[in-house]
């Protein structure tokens, strides 16, 4: 690939515009279903990108208490991740932009980034509120990677290979979704909690709990940096959504045989998307916001037990 | 310009504060979060922190205790900020006044942008009272 | 781990009040609590000596919004009974409805803010939206949704006309009774919620009656204490109340009381429209009252007591207002003492704490001898015991 296309790709498709967009548009759909379950109407669909344009306008306070780096580069740690994801997962071809052996591996590392940028934030924030959502976020972070390192390498064990790519080919090969063999259910369900804990939706919404710690880690930030929190969050939505859907349900991969099956599998595929981000919503709608401690034995036994019941059953052949 | 203008008229992000309220004028306020009147269809937010803020509603007369803190409140908020009165208490000390505690209505403590009248007030009053501030920012 | 201090409040999203909890933590445990508050004294006690006995409920119907209709009831049955003064019976039964119904609106109102502070936005959505048609039958009774204005001393200001809205007033309590028992099988089922409320907060029996807890924070720990029961005022001993009392003590044994005292409260309505009977609805006061008198109504928080010192001019003397979180405030250390942060605000929640009923003054201060006299409790016991003598109790 030449120079301008990697740049079109990086900025334009699939990367930070296209990312970007279908993030925000996700936070409407996930704050719509949000206020339906509630019996409201939920706000326009315009909502989320006006709130991004008008954070970027107010004034950026840094505290006085604050460690100045660490407060203003902690928000880009996560941002970074964000921008290098899209490029690794497929999207209309099997392949993606960067493909390489062991991407699936570097795909784990860089989803554990946003996590860790305001764990940073937090703490450098010089606010107590700030340090507990970080020990929280910490807490959070160490439980819930456990399970989700054990689902991926249930797939890596099920497909035989450690690309991306590969997941994506095998399971179109084989003509069924992960998702429907038992152990690749079974590591689904990990992956799924795990994926609620990373997005901090509940019944994990624990590092901003706004009625117990005020704002968390987020409490210091306001208008630009604060920008680029929501900002990431909302492209995270997308992208955990988008990797499951490729590790369990095929891949967002549009069939070119013909033009019946393009149509088909394009439409296909937004309903997989679309589905599962329905389904992440109606949980976190429904769900009150479990304790810390709960959440850590939630994690640390059941869902790892789980995760581990998953990678048994590949052995078994199943 | 224009489009920013837009913005903040169509996410105004709201903390709120009491200053020694009765909680009516409170009630109020988190009834108009509810399904019945339903203002997140207008963009408008109760945020945790003050730094998430751009308009700062007030209730209650303000007494001794709170007055040093509100205006600490304030100056944690980033430009642009607007503020609300709420409640006749906010505006005018209400029936409390004479009591040898309250500071004073909370215009002599921050400078305020909108009254909103009512003992307490409707929160049709109060959805109201925030369309008029956001006015003010264009 | 060293001792970190986590500030709860003053100026906090959980609570609607500024208090302020002092949270000594060790980690994420609970080691000690210290509560500081005063934050919303507006030295209400010192206009009351400024109004007439005719302006003070307006003054004490805004101590607190939530508790808008007890605290007038309070301070009217205090004058009353300093001057003897007989309230005629439909006067009796207007001030038992809308007392009852102003019960269900609080325990709805806590219910949304109890789920709110779990995390659980949904239901604390549902509640509220259960609690506007309890908002309409206010406004279509008395006129207004939050401030009622009915009390005056002898009896109520304004009259109802039953059999226009006995129906309106049926229809709303029927609809929303199934909703209610459908959300209360939810909070009670619903394994995160049990997860996050049961065994939480406990106060056992013992230390109950240490602190000398009321309302349903007390009948959540097994005490039987109910002031309609007790000692009935108004229409109760006509109409009845089934009281329901747990033995658990922890928050979750206190959201139950509180659904059954919303289900009691609205049988309690439909007994009282049906024997409501006709008749005058204020007596006229010839002359001022002279003499003490004290008012106990039981508030949906507990029990409220005012205490009134009458001259025989209508300005009086001195009152007196003790809220029911005044007593159950302290009792938050045993409580929360060996938890963690995370489950500080429902526990102070459960409690229902109303801090605006709460900042009163301690002391008495004479104005004309310029000192200092203190009714203790037992004073106030001995008086509450109809002690007809009220000079002999002054020191």
């Amino acid at each position: 690939m030449n120079l301008v296309e990697v740049i079109l790709s990086v900025f334009l498709f699939p990367g930070f515009i296209f990312t970007s967009n279908i993030g925000l548009f996700f936070a409407w759909v996930n704050r719509k279903i949000l206020a339906r379950l509630q019996w409201r109407v939920g706000p326009p669909i315009y909502q989320p990108w006006v709130d991004i344009l008008k954070l970027l306008s107010k004034q950026t306070i840094i505290p006085s208490t604050a460690h100045k780096a660490a407060f203003i580069l902690a928000p880009m740690i996560g941002f970074t991740a964000t921008f290098v994801v899209p490029l690794m997962l497929p999207i209309v071809y099997s392949a993606p932009v960067f493909s390489f052996l062991g991407d699936l591996i570097v795909l784990v590392y860089l989803l554990a980034l946003p996590g860790i940028a305001l764990m940073v934030g937090g703490s450098a924030s010089g606010n107590p509120y700030g340090s507990v959502g970080s020990s929280r976020e910490m807490m959070l972070l160490l439980s819930y990677e456990l399970p989700f390192i054990i689902a991926i390498f249930t797939v890596v064990a099920k497909v035989g290979g450690l690309s991306i790519t590969g997941v994506v080919e095998h399971q179109i090969e084989s003509g069924t979704c992960l998702f429907f063999t038992a152990s690749g259910f079974l590591a689904f369900i990990a992956a799924f909690a795990s994926s609620l804990a990373k997005l901090s939706l509940n019944p994990f919404e624990i590092p901003d709990a706004k009625t117990e710690i005020v704002a968390g880690p987020y409490t210091e930030y306001s208008g630009g940096l604060l920008a680029i929190f929501k900002l990431t969050h909302a492209m995270l939505l997308c992208i955990l959504t988008w990797t499951l859907v490729t590790l369990f349900f095929g891949g967002l991969v549009v069939d070119f045989t013909s033009q019946v099956t393009v149509v088909a599998s394009s439409v296909l595929c937004v309903v997989k998307l679309v589905g599962l981000l329905f389904v992440v919503s109606i949980v976190h709608g429904i769900n009150p916001r479990a304790r810390i401690d709960q959440t850590l034995k939630f994690f640390w036994l059941y869902l790892t037990a789980i995760a581990c019941g998953g990678l048994i059953m590949v052995f078994l052949g199943w | 310009m224009g489009l920013i203008n837009l913005a903040r008229k169509k996410s105004p992000w709201v903390f709120h504060f009491n200053s020694g309220s009765c909680n009516n004028c409170d009630i109020e306020l988190i009834d108009v979060l509810t399904p019945r009147y339903d203002v997140e269809r207008f963009g408008i937010l109760l945020q945790g922190s003050i730094r998430h803020a751009d308009l700062l509603i007030v209730t209650g007369p303000v007494n001794k205790q709170a007055a040093p803190r509100l205006k600490r409140v304030y100056e944690q908020m980033p430009r642009p900020k607007l503020v609300m009165a709420l409640g006749t208490c906010a505006i005018s000390r209400g029936i409390f006044d004479g009591s040898y505690t309250i500071v004073g209505p909370v215009d002599q403590i921050v400078p305020v942008d909108v009254f909103v009248p009512g003992c307490p007030p409707r929160p049709e009053a109060i959805i109201d009272g925030v369309v008029k501030a956001l006015a003010k920012l264009g | 781990m060293p001792e970190t201090i986590i500030p709860i409040g003053p100026y906090h999203p959980a609570l609607k009040e500024p208090e302020f909890f002092q949270l000594i933590v060790e980690g994420e445990k609970i080691v000690d609590v210290k509560m500081r508050m005063g934050y919303i004294h507006r030295g209400i006690e010192f206009l009351a000596s400024k109004k007439t006995i005719h302006q003070i409920p307006v003054l004490v119907e805004r101590i607190c919004g939530i508790c808008s209709h007890c605290h007038p009831t309070c301070f009217c049955q205090a004058v009353e009974d300093a001057g003897d003064i007989e309230v005629p019976d439909r006067a009796r039964y207007i001030r038992t409805i809308i007392a009852e119904l102003e019960r269900i609106h609080s325990h709805l109102l806590w219910a949304g803010v109890a789920a709110h502070l779990i995390g659980y936005d949904t239901l604390f959505m549902y509640f509220w939206r259960y609690r506007e048609p309890v908002c309409n039958l206010f406004e279509l009774l008395t006129g207004n949704r939050q401030n009622y204005a009915m009390e005056c001393v002898g009896g109520v200001r304004r009259d109802i006309d039953f059999k226009m809205s006995k129906d309106k007033i049926l229809k709303v309590l029927s609809e929303i009774k199934p909703a209610i028992l459908r959300l209360a099988n939810s909070i009670a089922e619903d394994p995160v919620v049990k997860a996050r409320m049961v065994g939480i907060g406990v106060l056992s029996q013992h230390d109950a009656r240490k602190y000398c807890v009321v309302g349903p924070t007390a009948r959540g720990s097994g005490l039987k204490i109910d002031v309609r029961i007790c000692e009935p005022y108004d229409a109760y001993k006509e109409v009845g109340v089934d009281m329901k009392v747990f033995t658990e003590g922890d928050a979750m044994a206190r959201t139950l009381v509180r659904i059954h005292e919303v289900l009691e409260s609205m049988e309690i309505i439909g007994r009282a429209i049906d024997a409501i009977p006709n008749g005058p609805i204020q007596v006229e006061l010839k002359e001022p009252p002279k003499g003490e008198g004290v008012g106990k109504v039981e508030a949906p928080r507990g029990e409220d007591i005012h205490y009134v010192a009458l001259n025989g001019t209508v300005i009086p003397e001195r009152l007196k207002v003790r809220a029911p979180s005044y007593v159950n405030l302290p009792s938050l250390t045993p409580q929360l003492i060996g938890h963690d942060i995370a489950d500080a605000p429902i526990i102070i929640g459960a409690v229902d704490p109303c801090m605006s009923c709460t900042d009163r003054m301690v002391s008495i201060v004479d104005r004309k001898r310029n000192d200092k006299v203190i009714l203790s409790l037992e004073e106030l016991a001995q008086f509450g015991r109809k002690n007809k003598n009220p000079l002999k109790v002054r020191r």
